[in-house]
């Protein structure tokens, strides 16, 4: 596919967690460490839609609104307070965390702007439990370099974290949890420059790489959101949210382009075959009675919950729910996820199914329906199932997606799944953000910028040099680079770079096998670090040593390293101790130094040792 | 702003009177805050399905004002507004929305001014503003439209957030009730009394307090003169009673003292050594001297929970002997209102005091259950 060709245009939106206590409180939650505390309280609200300052419905707030919805939220009192149950209004923004976002701006080449207002952005989801998330802009007009030339950063702001869903509690309810609620985010959102799906992935590991070298990131799942905009010409921009493994994102924007040039498709062959879906065109017919004795499992369970079924016709259209948007998706099932996204109706069935293998129903009944709706060859029915009005909406919605087909590509907000997408809800208007009145507006004073200036870390290649410099090879070098330990990694090797490889296998690779075997090393404080490099730096102990003494140090936290050194033999052997060893040992000296190192592995420095050997 | 289309129904129909209040507000472009404006049916637009149960027979909007902002004149021109509607034969009830700070000195004010009450007046605010989707002042506004309509409850009522969800509101008795938290939907608890009902999101009005005047056919009157030369002092350590000999030079004609726990104030009587106390900072002088040029001192107490009592220890006699009126179980906002009230309807300090110690809106609770603390 030739992109340029396409018209494509994909631009990418970055939602980073910062490391720091709460944008508007005093409260702190990393998701991603220790346990989730009790919960201390259950509050019950109903989020209402509000008109917009301009007069107009936002029409995904209605959208929401109109599933009548219960929100339930669950607090614990560790990581939330009365500001996340909206009972309190907030406390001025964390200065630390629009700190960091000040120095990401200026990694980014932005204009930092001189006073920043915080607004309110209209949520009724009910993961911001006042009905709005507050989100700053800070910076605009910045620039990536990449290897497809530069990218535009068209905006960076500052904003609230939402709260974090939990399963769908009961039929109306949906449960939240609160402690997430308020970290603070860093939003980079880059212009629609973006060339195709492997330009994308870039941008995406080059923004990620920039942000977690600030050090000031939260680190683990969730802590980091992409979402991609795509279009192609003559289609229509598709908000694609929660992209989660970045190899997989040249696929999903592959698989995007697709859909939407076969939805262009659909629409050409629609108009050439003339069929014209209009409003008037909509009747839905009760057809319960034709599965009076039926083998239907779904029907009979809906026929015990005293629910009935219904149908409708679309002329002229049969084989349109099976035509393929992208692999693993029809437009059937595109069809579907509209349905269940906006009525509580669990699915449909249609014609363009293989009804009898799929569901179990019968021939006959497949007539009766045929002959209810006066179907003709290429027709195709739809049917649902539940409650009369349920029903009534959620084929008037299978209906109006139909009619959007004469539209060709409808602008949307999808959710990743993979390298596919699923419809998630319409794209949200623009009448949805207005001034948090509960703030005033914030200056950017020279000392902030200044601060922030010096909190620009180097540059990534610039720390690689070093880090090899050190010693580290190419391959450790660029894990330590994408890893959360640079900091201490060089805070360890600033004075004695020569055990930089040490060290940095340690961070990177001792701990990891360790935590394997269920040992926490993770536990040790930067000072034990210290402390057992600094036993190695003094040829107190040999490498191989270094990982037993961490499995000692945890399971005896209060002995001292050097102590656990001692009492389990875990001393380097001297140079007069390997002497003595050496005459010990009989054969040629390879095979005293295989002896040697098989059975004082963990004693012995092996350099050390070929050195003596090759002395003699 | 979005109005609201006012239908005609067969419902009980109801007063509604928009005084201002974070529920009635607008984003301010001009300061970048919030400020009351709203008319009463841009009040309504917050809450359409008001009209599934109740008629809206009127709407008006005698002042737009915040709750910090009431004065006794608008306590006046309200309870004139409000008995000209309840007299209406069709109407069953009234539904005032109010800021919520300084909102029970507002319930107060009416259940003193409107005399007779037959019918239910509810008075409800917000704690959150209507441009968000948490808006607590809908289900305040539909609880509060049914306690009007449905209720046979005649008193006036504060009605709000029972708990921080959204499931139930209360209606607070209008003289036994305090704003208890700066932020909180469910800032507003009953002291000294229990709820009078517990009414529920989906309608149900649960009685929670059998004790209240029930619904009549009587004609209410707005009874609305007021002493406005009343003031509150608070006496704490360090405090300089100067203060009342200033309120009595200012010819103020009561004053209601806020004192310690059983309605204490200093007088460096209180024990056999009292250390370092100046003589100059006992309140006694002051009392005796204002009570003799015929101000009207009252004691309340700090704590809002609980009853005052002139007798338990020395000093509470001392004040009462200087003339002190210890004003049981009313909260100290409550005292004020009341004395305003009672200094226009009395004309001697005797007849005064009788007043303030009959119980006349259930503002005087003589039986405090031992669970009514901390509700």
């Amino acid at each position: 596919m030739d992109y340029s060709d396409l018209g494509f245009k994909c631009g990418l939106e970055v939602h980073q967690r910062l490391n720091t206590k709460k944008l508007f409180c005093e409260c702190h939650c990393d998701p991603n460490r220790g346990e989730a505390p009790e919960a201390t309280q259950k509050i019950r609200r109903k989020l209402r839609a509000v008109v917009g300052e301009l007069g107009k419905y936002d029409p995904a707030a209605a959208f929401e609104a109109s599933k009548g919805k219960n929100y339930l939220y669950i607090v614990d009192d560790e990581t939330s307070c009365a500001v996340e149950a909206d009972e309190e209004p907030p406390h001025k923004m964390n200065p630390e965390a629009l700190k960091i976002v000040l120095t990401a701006s200026k990694m980014l080449d932005s204009k930092i702007l001189d006073t920043i207002f915080v607004m309110r952005k209209t949520v009724i989801d009910g993961s911001a439990v006042s009905g709005f998330q507050r989100t700053c802009l800070v910076a605009l007009d910045g620039t990536l370099p990449t290897s497809k030339g530069q990218i535009g950063i068209s905006t960076i702001a500052i904003e609230e974290e939402s709260a974090g869903i939990l399963e769908a509690h009961s039929e109306g309810e949906v449960a939240y949890r609160l402690d997430r609620l308020g970290i603070p985010l860093i939003e980079i959102a880059t212009t629609p420059s973006i060339k195709d799906g492997a330009h994308a992935m870039e941008v995406a590991e080059k923004l990620g790489q920039l942000l977690r070298s600030t050090g000031k990131v939260q680190r683990g799942l969730g802590s980091i959101r992409q979402d991609l905009n795509i279009s192609i010409a003559r289609g229509a921009r598709v908000e694609i949210k929660g992209v989660q493994d970045l190899k997989l994102i040249p696929k999903l924007v592959e698989n995007e382009v697709r859909r939407q040039i076969n939805l262009l498709k659909l629409r050409e062959r629609i108009n050439e075959k003339h069929i014209l879906l209009g409003e008037e065109h909509f009747s839905v017919k009760e057809i319960t009675q034709t599965f009076s004795n039926t083998g239907c499992r779904l029907i009979k369970e809906a026929q015990k919950r005293n629910e009935k079924v219904f149908a409708m016709k679309l002329i002229g259209l049969s084989g349109l729910f099976k035509e393929q948007m992208m692999p693993s998706l029809t437009f059937g099932s595109e069809v579907a996820g509209y349905v269940r996204s906006h009525t509580p109706a669990r699915g449909i069935i249609h014609s363009d199914e293989n009804l009898e293998e799929k569901y179990g129903l019968g021939v006959s009944e497949i007539n009766a329906i045929e002959s209810e709706l006066n179907l003709g060859d290429a027709d195709l029915f739809v049917i649902c199932m539940g409650p009369e009005r349920v029903c009534h909406s959620a084929l008037k919605v299978a209906f109006e997606r139909c009619m959007q087909i004469q539209k060709g590509v409808p602008e949307e907000t999808r959710k990743a799944e993979g390298e596919f997408s699923v419809f998630l809800r319409p794209l949200p208007g623009s009448a949805r953000m207005y001034p948090e009145t509960d703030l005033a507006p914030i200056r950017i004073t020279e000392d902030m910028l200044t601060a922030a200036e010096n909190g620009v870390p180097e540059p990534l290649e610039k720390k690689k040099s070093k880090y090899l410099g050190w010693g580290l090879s190419e391959q450790i070098a660029e894990k330590m680079l994408r890893s959360s330990d640079w900091e201490r990694f060089e805070q360890f090797c600033a004075n004695n770079p020569k055990i930089s490889q040490i060290v940095a296998v340690t961070l990177l690779e001792t701990i990891v096998s360790l935590r394997r075997e269920g040992i926490r090393a993770e536990l040790l404080s930067d000072s034990d670090f210290q402390q057992l490099f600094d036993l190695y730096l003094d040829s107190k102990i040999a490498k191989p040593a270094i990982p037993e003494l961490i499995k000692l140090k945890c399971a005896n936290y209060s002995l001292p390293f050097i102590k656990l050194a001692e009492e389990n033999s875990l001393l380097k052997f001297s140079g007069s101790e390997l002497k003595q060893l050496l005459l010990k040992t009989e054969g040629s000296p390879e095979k005293k130094f295989a002896e040697i190192l098989k059975t004082h592995r963990l004693r012995v420095d092996a350099l050390q040792l070929r050195q003596l050997l090759e002395g003699k | 702003m979005p109005k609201i289309e006012i239908r005609r129904s067969n419902l009980p129909s109801i007063a509604l009177i928009a005084t201002g209040g974070t529920i009635g507000t607008h984003v301010d472009y001009r300061t970048g805050a919030v400020f009351m404006s709203r008319s009463p049916e841009e009040v309504l637009s917050t809450a359409p399905e008001l009209q599934e149960f109740v008629n809206l027979k009127t709407l008006s909007s005698p002042f737009t004002t915040s709750g910090e902002d009431m004065s006794i004149q608008n306590w006046q021109i309200l309870a004139t507004e409000t008995a000209k509607h309840l007299n209406d034969p069709e109407i069953k009830g009234a539904i005032i929305t109010h800021g919520t700070d300084f909102l029970h000195f507002t319930s107060a004010a009416l259940s003193f001014m409107l005399k007779n009450l037959s019918k239910p007046v509810a008075i409800v605010g917000a704690q959150r503003s209507p441009d968000r989707g948490s808006f607590d002042g809908t289900l305040n506004l539909n609880c509060g439209a049914r306690f009007a309509a449905y209720s046979d409850i005649a008193e006036v009522a504060v009605v709000m957030h029972g708990s921080s969800s959204d499931d139930f509101c209360y209606a607070h008795r209008g003289t036994k009730v305090k704003k208890m938290h700066t932020s909180r939907r469910d800032a507003f608890r009953s002291i000294n009394d229990r709820p009078l009902a517990k009414i529920h999101s989906n309608g149900k009005i649960e009685i929670t307090n059998p004790s209240y005047s029930k619904r009549t056919g009587g004609a209410v009157a707005a009874d609305t003169s007021m002493e406005t030369q009343v003031a509150i002092l608070k006496a704490f350590p360090g405090s300089d009673p100067k203060i009342l000999d200033f309120l009595v030079e200012k010819k103020y004609r009561g004053v209601i003292i806020e004192g310690s726990g059983l309605g204490h104030l200093p007088t460096g009587q209180g024990g056999a050594n009292p250390g370092v106390f100046d003589k100059k900072f006992s309140w006694l002088p002051a009392i005796k001297d204002s009570v003799e040029k015929g101000v009207f001192i009252a004691i309340a107490s700090q704590s809002p929970y609980g009853r005052v009592s002139p007798t338990i220890y020395r000093n509470l006699r001392l004040v009462k002997d200087a003339g002190g009126v210890f004003c049981e179980d009313m909260l100290p906002e409550v005292a004020y209102v009341k004395l305003c009230w009672v200094l226009a309807h009395s004309k001697s300090h005797e007849e005064a005091t009788k007043l303030m110690l009959t119980n006349l809106r259930g503002e005087i609770n003589s039986r405090l259950a031992d669970d009514e603390f901390l509700l």
